[in-house]
């Protein structure tokens, strides 16, 4: 979706309102990718913008210039350098028009947990939920299976989205030493690495199990009880 | 002024499809009546009433409002460009769509319609029961990717029309559905099913008991709006006609056998080909695969099934009336086993949990009566059976 900024129908104030505070993407160069930045205001007279850019800091942009895309990520997991998250749109979005707190929710399952993995892990991670890692919402890159068990395994991850639909995570259990693995938000079964298998335990996804397993070629049977 | 006399020519074979003399209605409606309260007119819960909203951009400042008056009322909204207008009908039935669509095509011809507007279309539930609202918000969960394949991409990714592949608010529906009651915040008036205006007033917004349909982008062709409205008919006489428990056991084995094409053809029935021109039957699978997942975990994990069972009167209601009516004797052997455990003065209500205790008794029913015909038909076949000729003459086998 593009918005034309240079509207005459709508005015400074109304834009700083629409988009202030809010992330979109943006192409920097015309045949480069699109990046996220942060706007944080308009030129009075709407020629200029100026946003923060991850790596590159303050950054003003032409806006009639570049292309401007307001599109929100998938409903879904999405894997970031502090953890995974799950992403779902609000339909409350009459007046903020990017992605900030009003138009998306980020949540964390494991962050409820976090007492009970707090002795597992080795390092601390960042336990609330922020927009600094959105670009890697749009990107959607998902380790191997035994990948992901290889980082929980080694306390380098709460968790681990393995695909848009699911996830794996420690347990918060501490005489269970099996991985649990969601579907969505709902966790669906656990995942008994030694034994390479995932016992469901939630029998209404099992064919969404199968389909995961199938379609990643993840080595693992299923067992269903 | 719109010059009625001219549309009579061009609308008379629509005229004499109408059961309500429409025309009639319409020229007393935009001479003489002004805003009416039609529903007094229109009340049949088995063909319920639609409003079309129509948002258009480039309608000629200084129009006179008279001629659609009465059918159409129009007013300005803040979200539209370039002299946009948004023209709302009062509550028709659906035969009496094209006419009112003609009559606003011919009445402003000169309508642009941008990416800034949209058709709204609500559909009056107030003869449902709260178990037909759930199979409708179930249903239409079920089917949204092909609503949005009609409408288009960009309707998709709309900020004014946000579908539930993208939110958490399928839960927050069936919760206030079930409790008859808004009682969630997290619904919101720009989700592409609105079911607002049945649960909540504002100021500005009475309680209309309809459900708003918001995917469909702004348009007057006839052919569009009219397959629109009649896959909303369908949806809306889809969740009278098919029980809930059966849209609960079909969504729990869809991803299974995979019978989407079936659930499908039951629900939208001959507005399924509709579809075809928008999807390709080959991709149902991927397109409504992890919308079911999703429809599963709001209606089979979430504390919706628990919510539903206890409720009174329990949406299964329905259906355990139909197995009262069918097996009346069963359902008097649970009543007598009942009454030996309830305390004094406590009055037998049969609840959804009887549903399995019922099915149940009526399977064994079943296989004792199956039992008893098989033995009949053997005792029959036995008594008529005739030797075989050759052996007729008591040769020694």
């Amino acid at each position: 979706m593009k918005f034309n900024p240079f509207n005459p129908d709508e005015e400074h104030k109304d834009l700083k309102k629409k988009w202030a505070g809010t992330m979109v993407r943006v192409r920097l160069t015309p045949d480069g990718p699109l990046e996220p930045v942060m706007i944080r205001d308009f030129h009075e007279n709407n020629t200029c913008v100026k946003c923060i850019h991850p790596s590159q800091g303050t950054i003003i942009l032409r806006a009639a210039v570049y292309d401007w895309d307001v599109d929100l990520p998938d409903r879904g997991w999405f894997n970031t350098t502090g953890g995974a998250f799950f992403c779902a749109h609000k339909s409350w979005r009459q007046w903020q028009r990017g992605v900030c707190d009003a138009t998306i929710t980020l949540s964390r399952p494991t962050a409820t947990w976090r007492g009970a993995l707090s002795n597992a892990l080795l390092l601390t991670r960042p336990s609330t939920s922020n927009f600094e890692h959105m670009d890697d919402a749009w990107k959607g890159q998902y380790p191997s299976f035994l990948e992901s068990v290889d980082r929980l395994r080694q306390y380098r991850r709460c968790e681990v989205a393995l695909s848009r639909d699911v996830a794996l995570t420690l347990s918060p259990v501490s005489d269970i030493n099996n991985l649990v693995i969601w579907y969505d938000m709902t966790p669906v079964g656990w995942f008994d690495d030694k034994a390479k298998l995932i016992r469901v335990d939630n029998m209404t996804f099992h064919q969404e199990l199968y389909d995961f397993v199938h379609r990643t070629d993840a080595p693992c049977s299923i067992l269903i009880p | 002024m719109l010059n009625f006399d001219s549309l009579k020519d061009d609308l008379s074979p629509q005229l004499s499809r109408l059961s309500y003399p429409m025309y009639t209605l319409g020229l007393t409606a935009a001479r003489t009546l002004g805003p009416v309260t039609p529903t007094a007119y229109f009340d049949d819960s088995q063909n319920p009433t639609f409003g079309i909203e129509i948002e258009a951009e480039g309608i000629d400042e200084g129009k006179e409002w008279e001629g659609i008056k009465g059918i159409w009322s129009q007013k300005e909204d803040g979200s539209l460009r370039n002299h946009g207008r948004e023209f709302v009908t009062m509550p028709l039935q659906f035969q009496h769509l094209p006419l009112a669509f003609d009559i606003l095509r011919k009445y402003a011809p000169e309508a642009q319609f941008s990416h800034r507007c949209s058709t709204h279309v609500h559909v009056d539930v107030r003869h449902l029961t709260r178990s037909q609202i759930v199979t409708l918000i179930v249903l239409y969960a079920l089917t949204e990717p092909l609503l949005f394949a009609f409408a288009g991409r960009a309707r998709q990714r709309s900020n004014f029309c946000v579908g539930l592949e993208y939110t958490n608010d399928l839960n927050a529906m069936l919760s206030t559905a079930i409790a008859g009651k808004y009682a969630h915040e997290d619904l919101h008036k720009y989700a592409a099913l609105n079911i607002i205006p049945t649960y909540l007033s504002s100021g500005e917004n009475p309680l209309y008991g309809t459900f708003e349909f918001r995917h469909m982008y702004g348009t007057l062709h006839h052919a569009s709006l009219m397959d629109w409205c009649g896959i909303i008919n369908r949806l809306r006489h889809a969740a009278v006609e098919i029980d809930l428990p059966w849209v609960i056991n079909k969504t729990r084995f869809l991803n299974i056998d995979s019978s989407y094409l079936h659930l499908i053809e039951k629900v939208f029935q001959e507005y399924t080909g509709v579809f075809w021109n928008y999807v390709k039957i080959n991709n149902l699978p991927r397109l409504l695969e992890r919308h079911v997942s999703r429809v599963k975990q709001s209606i089979l994990h979430h504390d919706f099934s628990r919510k539903m069972l206890e409720s009174a009167p329990t949406p299964g209601s329905q259906y355990l009336k139909g197995l009262k009516r069918l097996y009346p004797n069963v359902f008097k052997r649970i009543a007598s086993s009942k009454k030996g455990t309830m305390e004094q003065g406590e009055q037998f209500f049969p609840t959804v949990g009887m549903v399995t205790v019922a099915h149940e008794q009526i399977f064994n029913d079943m296989l004792q009566n199956q039992a008893l015909q098989v033995h009949s038909q053997f005792i029959l076949s036995d008594s008529t059976f005739s030797e075989p000729e050759e052996f007729a003459d008591g040769e020694d086998l």
